[in-house]
């Protein structure tokens, strides 16, 4: 840290309402205790040098009088210095969805590094976020080559409204994405339990680039869904899923084969999957649209059908949800696709594309029925009837909790956000099939310079997030 | 400092508190303005507002920025206050939103100073402990930061680096994806 020369500081305490520099208001010490136990807080919380080091510039230019300051007035004032304490009351309100701003915050110097770096921070980040959707950072698709036969999974950031960027290439040949959920990304092999002869499905986490392989579940199935979770979701237990993407999770398969419909549970704490428990089903094929978390149930799409399955995280059990009847199309004699969801209530709900109109449909107060809670047109926003070939939209994913669909016209991907019906082009180049939608929080972990001893200093123990580094915490 | 007049003028001017800047100059102005202040609120619960408040870590230019925002956020709470009673009422809902949309516009505009005064005013928001004004002006420099590079931050605020070239380095090959 750079050591200020005494008469330098003096000037700039004048200059400037410096905290560390308080006057104590003359005979009131002993009756305004509170106030003045504020002042006298930050003043001996907080050395002067701490705040913000000085601009060598400035540094080389002795103090100048009064009136030669007068003469030749900086044509930018200086901006007065803060205390690490307003530079996090600054950094807490980086939007959740732009990360990288946080991580180019705390190269700016030391102190600020600091407070990125800190503990209390991060944990003021998550009580600030305890209780609010966590943002769309990106999506997960797979790509085709333009011969069709190789694929490859690909995270897609929702630029520019998001800055995440994986730390790592987030392309994965050969393998297929399937679900994201709680900070997880989970992508399989394909053909299902082929190409691979170790593992049939990959847990990755976006923010850390930990990759984690799973083995073939127990049964192999003719149809099949899986989900990936926090552990606590199953077990019972309290998580706000804010930040415990590192931490344990589970993978929920739910499968049908010629014996039966049955599931089983991968936990990453015991590395193993449970037994397949054998379900009484209706005789379908498991959907491959994505599942939705309500309540303490998972929901799944089921092929062909108007019923869909709900999964009992508590008892494990299976049951059946009958559907209000808008997926027939009875034109073709056939099923249109849905995407499950978790509304903002956290009821179950489910959007279904009608022609231009997206319509979105949700559990009623009785959880008995369902309603038709929104109507969106898209023919002007998505320009339908534009292009020079197929601009049917078609539904790709929905992002549960932000309320943001996915859809598909030609080879464009936009997303249509309900609340303000505004649609953007998020992806343009080969059809994708479906958007796995990313959400999390994701604060960077930093290592924080050593030569700041106060207990804001901290290291970070749990590996790293969107971003790693020890070295600062070797000192210098 | 503040004189004490006679008995007539403090009656008249109960609810009014005088705030003293760092360059002595005085501000009178209501209890219902001055307790947007956490701090001045405390003190005038402790009955240490006689005589003046000084606010030594203020200058008169910020305390009559600080003021002037407290008045007009003192009045929204005062107005939210009366019509709380006809909630139900459209045409007072009508009002209600018209005075938040002049509220909103109103903080656009007072956040329309340098760079400098906008960290007085942080300063004097945190000292003053006023919660609302700390709110809009850390979301205003937490904007300004947004999509800028470490440079252009320092740049902005003067502030120098100190971090060592190692250090730097080991930050941004671990953090590349947030400069790309």
């Amino acid at each position: 840290m750079l050591q200020q020369p005494t008469d330098y500081l003096c000037e700039q305490t004048r200059g400037h309402h410096s905290v560390a520099g308080t006057q104590t208001p003359p005979g009131r010490a002993a009756r305004c205790s509170t106030w003045l136990n504020r002042t006298i807080y930050l003043a001996c919380r907080v050395p002067r040098e701490e705040f913000f080091p000085i601009s060598p510039r400035r540094k080389r230019n002795p103090p100048r009088s009064a009136a030669a300051s007068n003469m030749a007035a900086p044509l930018r004032p200086p901006a007065p210095t803060l205390m690490p304490e307003l530079v996090e009351e600054i950094l807490l309100r980086v939007p959740p969805d732009d990360p990288a701003t946080l991580v180019r915050a705390a190269l700016v110097c030391k102190p600020w590094c600091r407070v990125v770096a800190s503990a209390h921070f991060r944990r003021r980040l998550r009580d600030l976020r305890r209780g609010h959707a966590a943002p769309l950072l990106g999506f997960l698709c797979d790509l085709r080559s333009r011969g069709g036969s190789e694929s490859l999974a690909r995270f897609v950031p929702t630029a520019p409204s998001s800055s995440f960027r994986p730390p790592r290439a987030a392309d994965f040949p050969d393998l297929r994405a399937h679900d994201a959920r709680h900070g997880r990304v989970l992508l399989h092999t394909y053909p299902y339990g082929c190409g691979h002869p170790y593992f049939a499905f990959l847990v990755w986490d976006p923010a850390t680039d930990e990759r984690r392989e799973i083995p073939r579940p127990p049964r192999y199935p003719d149809s099949w869904k899986a989900t990936v979770l926090c552990a606590a979701t199953t077990a019972g237990g309290a998580c706000d899923h804010v930040d415990c993407h590192r931490g344990p999770f589970v993978v929920v398969f739910v499968g049908i084969s010629g014996g039966g419909m049955f599931s089983c549970i991968y936990s990453s704490e015991a590395a193993a999957w449970s037994k397949s428990v054998p379900v009484d089903h209706p005789g379908d094929r498991v959907g491959w649209e994505r599942s939705a978390l309500a309540g303490n149930a998972l929901y799944f799409v089921l092929e062909n059908s108007d019923r869909i399955l709900r999964y009992d995280l508590g008892t494990k059990e299976i049951s059946v949800v009958e559907l209000p009847g808008v997926r027939i199309n009875r034109v073709f004699a056939s099923f249109e696709p849905i995407e499950l969801t978790t509304m903002e209530d956290g009821r179950l709900g489910f959007a279904r594309v009608e022609g231009s109109r997206l319509c979105i449909w949700s559990r009623d107060d009785k959880d008995v029925g369902w309603v038709l809670t929104k109507v969106i047109g898209l023919t002007k926003l998505l320009r339908l009837g534009r292009r020079p070939s197929d601009d049917i939209p078609q539904l790709v994913g929905f992002a549960e909790g932000v309320g943001v669909v996915f859809l598909n016209v030609g080879h464009e991907t936009f997303t249509v956000d309900l609340k303000s019906e505004q649609a953007r082009k998020v992806y343009e180049g080969s059809s994708i099939s479906c958007a796995i939608p990313y959400m999390n929080f994701c604060t960077p972990v930093l290592g924080a310079p050593t030569t700041d001893d106060g207990p804001r200093a901290s290291t970070s123990s749990q590996g790293c997030s969107c971003t790693g580094s020890d070295l600062l915490s070797q000192g210098k | 400092m503040a004189s004490a007049g006679s008995g007539d003028e403090k009656a008249a001017a109960a609810a009014m508190i005088t705030l003293i800047s760092s360059d002595n100059e005085k501000f009178e102005v209501t209890e219902a303005t001055a307790t947007l202040s956490q701090t001045i609120r405390h003190m005038i619960e402790d009955g240490c507002t006689d005589g003046g408040v000084p606010l030594p870590n203020v200058t008169s230019k910020i305390l009559a920025r600080v003021i002037e925002y407290c008045k007009k956020h003192a009045t929204a709470a005062a107005g939210e206050e009366g019509s709380s009673s006809s909630f139900s009422d459209a045409a007072f809902l009508e009002v209600d939103r018209a005075f938040l949309e002049e509220l909103e516009e109103f903080d656009d505009a007072f956040l329309e100073v340098d760079r400098a005064t906008l960290f007085d005013l942080i300063l004097a928001a945190n000292y003053l402990d006023i919660k609302g004004l700390l709110n809009l002006t850390c979301q205003k420099v937490a904007d300004s930061v947004k999509g800028k590079t470490p440079e252009q931050i320092r740049e902005m605020y003067n502030i120098v680096n100190d971090l060592t070239p190692e250090e730097e380095a080991e930050i941004r090959r671990e953090t590349q994806w947030a400069f790309e």
